[in-house]
């Protein structure tokens, strides 16, 4: 069932259509607040709140973007509350940095690289200003256009994709 | 040489998607053969591409969160504890209240009280309106005496 169906359903209270677009949307809305926030739990925290945000304004969405964009900017900006309320600062040092990967994972080996490679990504993504870490995680986790990436943080096309090469330059000179 | 890298890095994460159209991923794969710095880059959007999956359980909770279901120990929980209270009451007047789910209780915060009965509708406590604390000794007595009958 696609997103515009699954909408309906859900407006009229639909409780399978909510789940069906929780399920859906769950992991690309928690990477984002996650690698936003640099940390896992308060990433969970922020996916929940942007959820119930979601959930409960279904009403505000019009359908000028897509219902992915609508939502990952309602988890941008449940990230930045979060991030306002904590007076988290802008870079996070990386001691008290926090896996960020699910406790599930099946092969002990594989979750341990993965681990070190999320433990990698997550100071280097908070080496940088708070724009251009939304913007490269928007970019590079979610494909998503400069055009869509600018709805998002609220800044032009053309900013975005400037953020962003700003962004990979410095995240490659770290990494060199 | 330099627009050139930039136009291929701005298309990598979409190529790491697996979404570029067949002729530019060819353009930009042979790009990357002869190119040292886009070929960092390409590393760089791989490893910032590790994988972030949500925690096993969010999804129950966001959904418990926006209130959609029930969830076992919510905070809710102390509206259970006190509908039962009252259940004892409404049993003694022939209502049938204990096999209603949590859900008919929000259903009852929004007003339909209808299918409840006399009792939920005129019952304080369980309108989230009044605790125990708030009722009379005589009262409580009578709470009590029909408790134990």
């Amino acid at each position: 069932m696609d997103d515009a169906a699954l909408l309906v359903r859900a407006r009229a209270g639909d409780v399978r259509a909510r789940e069906a677009l929780i399920a859906r949307y769950l992991d690309d809305v928690y990477a984002l607040t996650a690698r936003m926030l640099g940390d896992g739990d308060s990433g969970a925290d922020a996916a929940q709140d942007a959820f119930m945000n979601a959930l409960r304004g279904l009403d505000s969405f019009r359908g000028e973007a897509s219902f992915r964009t609508w939502l990952l900017r309602i988890a941008a900006n449940a990230a930045r509350t979060m991030m306002r309320r904590s007076g988290r600062r802008r870079e996070t040092p990386l001691e008290a940095a926090e896996p960020l990967l699910a406790d599930a994972a099946p092969d002990p080996a594989a979750l341990a690289v993965l681990h070190d490679e999320a433990e990698r990504v997550l100071a280097l993504l908070s080496k940088l200003p708070a724009r251009q870490r939304e913007v490269v995680t928007l970019r590079v986790t979610q494909g998503l256009d400069y055009r869509e990436i600018g709805r998002i943080v609220g800044c032009s096309e053309t900013a975005a994709r400037v953020n962003y090469h700003h962004g990979m330059n410095r995240l490659r000179e770290l990494t060199q | 040489m330099m627009d050139r890298c930039d136009t291929i890095r701005d298309d990598l994460p979409l190529l790491a998607q697996g979404v570029l159209e067949p002729v530019r991923a060819q353009r930009i794969e042979r790009h990357l053969q002869t190119c040292a710095d886009c070929r960092d880059e390409q590393a760089l959007v791989a490893l910032l591409r590790a994988p972030l999956v949500a925690p096993a359980g969010l999804g129950e909770r966001t959904l418990h969160a926006v209130g959609s279901t029930p969830a076992p120990g919510s905070v809710r929980t102390w509206r259970t504890a006190a509908a039962a209270a009252v259940a004892v009451l409404a049993i003694g007047a022939g209502a049938l209240l204990l096999t209603r789910s949590q859900d008919d209780y929000a259903l009852l915060e929004n007003g339909d009280a209808a299918a409840f009965g006399w009792a939920m509708r005129s019952d304080p406590v369980l309108h989230g309106g009044v605790g125990l604390e708030a009722l009379t000794d005589d009262e409580l007595e009578l709470l009590l005496a029909e408790m134990q009958s």
